[in-house]
């Protein structure tokens, strides 16, 4: 309850901000930002599609480039707020759900 | 971080199954009955007091359904058993497992994939659930399908390396063609590569219809209560499962197989009229010994004495079409005159002389002994099962002396067809023989 009135207070300024924070000018989407030097989004990169992968991977270079070059993407180019989903948040929590059962097997309690 | 985990999901049912009881010793022989959707199911009760139990789900998909796109699929499909699902993670199942002392196991043959559990008595509902929620819900995940693959890969190598899977393989290919012909293996040139090709050759054959449930050492009205708790009830119709064409066996057929070893095998096979026959032919010229370390005195062991090779006869028998077939393997120098040999063997031993009522008596008490030996077992049991359940009528048919006299005459009077994995120099040839 108390989340969904924090998220209908906050929900207007999302938008703004993730513009303002300008990672779309350099041609990024929100989830390449994500830490990647984890166990957890290790596993969840490799269960990336091929395909998913190839334009991440294309994105981070592109950025690269941009940033070295002092520019940005030019605003036709740029990702559009229905460009900018999350592809790779839901694998990170569906491996941190496995790591977590995995956990409670090796520490669990037999009930029967 | 410690954690309670309770691992009996659906304790009413536990509960009123454990005071059910199992052991019905009144009626010992299987029963075949169907759930109201049309899921088949048919179990064999204990005779005596077991702790030990099995249940299996039997999807009516093996390799014989492959087409040329999804040559392959019918293995990949066996090696998804147990891996993720809606549920329950892989790790989840194998962990559960090993807390209750289960196994877990799958194999493929031409007809059916086979995913199987053996466990204790009061654990049945609770496995029976997860096999359920299994076969209608693994993800196909595209991720896991490089680990599966190369699983696939090690097996159909394996087999590729055993000359006598390898020929009984090519004896398929050249009495069937397709349908029964198909590997069981998938081969590096199977067209499958990701989850999804393999899901859809699960989809396209899964119903209701061609879905059942075996199990052992529990009553078949028990398993039927227990599958319509789960999500099997829930199962509709398969129009596109549609009753198959009648496999054709094609006479006369050959394949020759070079491969750089020091013997020879060579594999022969006739049509039989059905499933008893076959097996009583077989039983009749010799399959293997049972003396050790002897050939024993049937005909071709008596003969494989004299050659010093290794000749023996078996029976295959599918849903539509059974074959007798026999196996000869000898050095490469001497195949050609032992398949001669055994051909004429075969000739004259099964001439109306030589099918006398003793002949049969010794045929006909050889393959009840087989029998006898494979119920006693849960995979001779699951096995007996899985290939009746999806045949219309569950009865054998009866042979007596004349009949087997007259089958034995008719069956080896038909031309042979045959497959060999070794010096193709050598081997004889159909025209040859």
């Amino acid at each position: 309850m108390a989340s969904k009135i924090f998220r209908a207070v906050l929900r207007p300024f999302s938008e703004p901000w993730a513009r303002a924070s300008g990672y779309r000018k350099y041609g990024l989407i929100y989830d390449d930002l994500i830490i990647e030097e984890s166990p957890v989004a290790q596993e969840a990169l490799r269960r990336l599609p091929r395909e998913v992968m190839d334009q991440r991977i294309f994105r981070l270079k592109q950025a690269f480039q941009l940033s070295l070059s002092f520019e940005y993407l030019p605003s036709n180019l740029q990702p559009t707020p229905e460009q900018d989903k999350a592809y790779f948040l839901p694998l990170i929590k569906q491996v941190q759900a496995e790591t977590n059962e995995r956990e409670a097997f090796d520490s669990l309690q037999f009930v029967k | 971080m410690s954690q309670v985990l309770r691992l009996t999901r659906n304790k009413q049912a536990a509960a009123s199954f454990a005071k059910r009881g199992f052991v019905s010793a009144a009626s010992p022989s299987s029963a075949f009955t169907t759930t109201k959707n049309g899921v088949r199911v048919a179990a064999i009760p204990d005779s005596v007091a077991n702790q030990l139990a099995s249940v299996s789900v039997v999807l009516n998909n093996g390799s014989r359904f492959e087409t040329a796109t999804s040559a392959g699929a019918a293995h990949y499909l066996k090696d998804f058993a147990f891996r993720n699902s809606k549920k329950r993670t892989a790790f989840r199942k194998i962990r559960e497992a090993e807390l209750q002392g289960a196994m877990l196991s799958s194999e493929v043959t031409r007809e059916n994939i086979i995913y199987t559990i053996e466990c204790l008595k009061q654990d049945v509902p609770y496995f029976l659930d997860q096999l359920a929620e299994m076969t209608t819900s693994t993800l196909f995940n595209e991720w896991e399908f490089d680990e599966i693959q190369g699983h696939v890969q090690l097996e159909a190598d394996i087999a590729r390396a055993n000359p006598h899977t390898l020929v009984l393989e090519n004896l398929h290919k050249a009495a069937f063609r397709s349908g029964l012909g198909n590997s069981l293996f998938a081969s590096h040139t199977s067209p499958i590569s990701s989850s999804s090709e393999v899901e859809e050759y699960f989809n396209a054959r899964f119903g209701s219809n061609s879905v059942a449930v075996i199990g052992t050492g529990i009553s078949s009205s028990d398993l039927a209560s227990l599958v319509e708790q789960t999500q099997l009830s829930s199962l509709s119709n398969n129009a596109a499962v549609s009753q198959l064409s009648k496999s054709k066996f094609y006479q006369g057929a050959e394949i020759h197989v070079d491969a750089s070893a020091e013997h020879t095998h060579y594999a022969i096979a006739f049509q039989a009229p059905n499933p008893s026959t076959a097996s009583l032919l077989a039983e009749y010229l010799g399959t293997n010994s049972h003396v050790k370390w002897c050939n024993g005195i049937s005909p071709l062991g008596s003969l494989s004495t004299k050659l010093n090779a290794n000749i023996s006869a078996f029976s295959q028998s599918y849903s539509d079409v059974s074959f007798v077939g026999v196996n000869v393997v000898a050095s490469s120098e001497n195949i050609a005159s032992a398949v001669s040999a055994t051909i004429n063997q075969i000739k004259s031993s099964t001439n109306a002389s030589q099918l006398n009522a003793a002949a049969f008596e010794r045929a006909s008490s050889s393959s009840a002994m087989k029998a006898a030996i494979a119920s006693e077992t849960i995979s001779g049991q699951r096995s007996t099962l899985s290939n009746a359940i999806f045949s219309s009528e569950h009865k054998s048919d009866a042979v007596d002396a004349n009949i087997f006299a007259s089958a034995a005459a008719s069956v080896f009077a038909q031309k042979p067809t045959v497959a060999s994995v070794g010096n193709t120099l050598s081997v004889p040839y159909l025209d040859t023989l």
